[in-house]
């Protein structure tokens, strides 16, 4: 559904995105994670045609985002980071725009996601919190019929509750068929929710597997046990300040199964470690000419 | 006309502001037609000639007329130049600085595939508004000029040459481009309108500026008695005895104290100079008009023009 080559975006000189190159198979939930900067958003930006890219390539449903905006468009259902409604007209005023504004809106069907959720159509946007904005942006993704959503960080701004009842439309939508990409930084909330994991970091593709061969694949270990033979990824700050380990599963595996969010870390951390690494190397290489 | 409406909520507020300024500017413009036109004097005491007494009796009322020009005809006339420009510049920048601003172009431009589409879904209808509020204006500021000059056709007079008639539709259209292509490219209400504003100034001075040498183009040059009211008078000249034309500065050095008994009426004084003058008669009006128009509405398509283009391009925050 999404696909990038050497992928890159750079604002004036900061890089958000270094040249990824990435699939994200139709169908399913795709989780989006990583730190603030990672390139989330950007990314979600890129493939909705509100930013270009600096080099490489990107597709969406085989269309080019920056050529053929239009037909990528037509494929997206799209949720704003921040509700991005007009705070003076109705629910429903919202629903008639969409439904003039984009061929085949179906009102219905955004109409019955709200209902269920006690949102009134004929309530200002303005009256509404900021669960029930999203909500109703989310009806209105979902009423484009569009085979792609991309949540950008929808659940930034919401309750627990709010929060739930996202992640369970967004994954009825994903069981109707419709691919879902969701940049989060919940993850513990998206653990149920999300088939696909794909880690973004210092902007470039950290991780990128499903989320049950993710788990099924990785252990995380005491940091007083053994470590012969296991392949270690990183250390990492767990619960209570504890220091784990996370370990690729192997021959020696060990440990217990991680859950998503300690994945997420494990190699949010070995990017980090990487990262300082090449800077110490910069550091000495300077220190030694000098 | 759901669709339509659908796509012009957002604007109501704007659109329903436009519409009662336009009705306060068409009301006050009829209102001051009509209470003027129930002034009783016969068109030939306008002509400023002594008709043997005929208007004598009409004094009083002229007076009153003049009075009824200064304080309610001249005031509607103004308002038929400023509501359409206002309304312009409030569409113009509200169509998309606002929508910038507010993010609510996420929204818009998410859902609609083509952004093309939705801007010219959006502008056309506003433009319409602005363009019948224009061409309303500038009717009735014909007429107002018609009762301001009686007996002279507005149509054949350059008193208020661009602030009247078809001019304010294209100053409207003008003001409307360039409002909303700042706003696109800004992306911020107030500072758009700042900028609008001086951008606009430089527009208007642009035009008139090119429109003003074209005029030009038309001159004449003929005796002081074959000027009428209406015509644009460029400057004043002396025809030597020989027929040339000359400046006034050149025919001092030539013929001195002989200029200082020179009448204006273009009688001969027994000099055999005549004051003569530079001036475009008032049937090139027309012609004048439709040029100055063609370039403030050329330049507000073009502006709007730049707007598709901006709007294709730029990030919708």
């Amino acid at each position: 559904m999404i696909r990038t080559w050497g992928l890159t975006k750079r604002y004036r000189r900061r890089s958000a995105l270094s040249d990824i190159s990435l699939e994200i198979p139709d169908g399913g939930v795709t989780a989006l994670v990583g730190p603030n900067g990672a390139g989330k958003s950007t990314l979600l930006k890129l493939c909705i045609g509100f930013e270009r890219p600096t080099a490489g390539r990107l597709e969406v449903n085989g269309a080019d985002p920056v050529r053929h905006r239009d037909h990528a468009i037509a494929s997206i259902g799209y949720v704003p980071q921040t509700a991005s409604l007009y705070r003076d007209l109705s629910v429903l005023d919202h629903l008639r725009l969409a439904g003039a504004i984009r061929p085949g809106f179906d009102p219905t069907h955004a109409r019955e996601r709200l209902g269920p959720l006690g949102i009134p159509v004929t309530a200002r946007v303005g009256e509404l919190s900021g669960g029930e904005q999203a909500q109703v942006c989310l009806a209105i993704a979902l009423g484009t019929r569009a085979p792609l959503l991309l949540l950008d960080e929808p659940l930034a701004n919401l309750d627990p509750l709010a929060r739930r009842d996202f992640l369970r439309v967004a994954r009825l939508a994903a069981d109707d068929g419709t691919t879902v990409v969701l940049s989060s930084h919940a993850l513990s909330e998206i653990e149920d929710t999300a088939d696909r994991l794909l880690v973004l970091g210092e902007g470039r593709v950290l991780y990128d597997d499903t989320v049950a061969h993710s788990i099924a694949t990785h252990r995380v270990i005491d940091t007083d046990a053994e470590l012969d033979g296991v392949e270690v990824v990183a250390r990492f700050p767990g619960r209570a300040d504890q220091v784990h380990i996370l370990a690729r599963a192997g021959s020696a595996a060990r440990g217990r199964s991680p859950s998503l969010e300690e994945v997420v870390l494990g190699y949010l951390a070995e990017a980090r470690d990487q990262a300082a690494e090449a800077r110490n190397r910069t550091t000495r290489g300077q220190e030694a000419a000098a | 006309m759901n669709r339509l409406r659908a796509i012009l909520r957002p604007n109501r507020p704007e659109l329903r502001a436009a519409l009662i300024l336009g009705f306060l500017m068409v009301a006050a413009g009829t209102g001051a037609i009509l209470w003027l036109q129930t002034f009783k004097i016969p068109e030939e005491c306008f002509s400023g000639q002594d008709l043997g007494g005929l208007c004598n009796p009409y004094q009083a009322t002229m007076l009153a007329y003049g009075d009824a020009m200064s304080t309610v005809g001249n005031p509607a006339a103004i308002s038929t130049l400023v509501a359409p420009i206002v309304v312009a510049l409030v569409m113009g920048i509200a169509a998309l600085a606002r929508e910038i601003e507010q993010q609510t172009t996420n929204f818009a431009w998410s859902i609609a595939p083509s952004r093309a589409t939705w801007l010219r879904d959006r502008m056309v209808p506003i433009l319409l508004v602005v363009l019948v509020l224009g061409v309303a204006g500038g009717w009735l500021g014909d007429i107002l000029m018609g009762l301001r000059q009686r007996g002279v056709d507005p149509w054949r007079n350059f008193e208020g040459l661009g602030l009247r008639g078809p001019a304010i539709a294209a100053t409207a259209l003008l003001v409307f481009g360039i409002a909303g292509l700042v706003g696109a490219v800004v992306g911020r209400q107030l500072p758009a309108l700042l900028i609008s504003g001086a951008v606009i100034g430089f527009g208007v001075y642009g035009a008139v500026t090119v429109s003003d040498a074209w005029v030009q183009g038309d001159a004449q040059v003929g005796t002081y008695d074959q000027i009428v009211i209406g015509d644009k008078i460029l400057d004043s000249l002396i025809r030597t005895p020989e027929g040339e034309y000359i400046a006034w500065e050149e025919a001092y050095a030539r013929y001195g104290s002989q200029l200082d008994t020179i009448n204006y009426e273009g009688t001969d004084n027994g000099t055999g100079l005549r004051v003569a003058t530079r001036y475009v008669p008032g049937d090139r009006y027309p012609a004048a008009v439709a040029r100055l128009s063609s370039l403030l509405g050329g330049g507000g398509l073009a502006a709007i023009a730049l707007t598709f283009l901006v709007v294709h391009r730029r990030r919708p925050y």
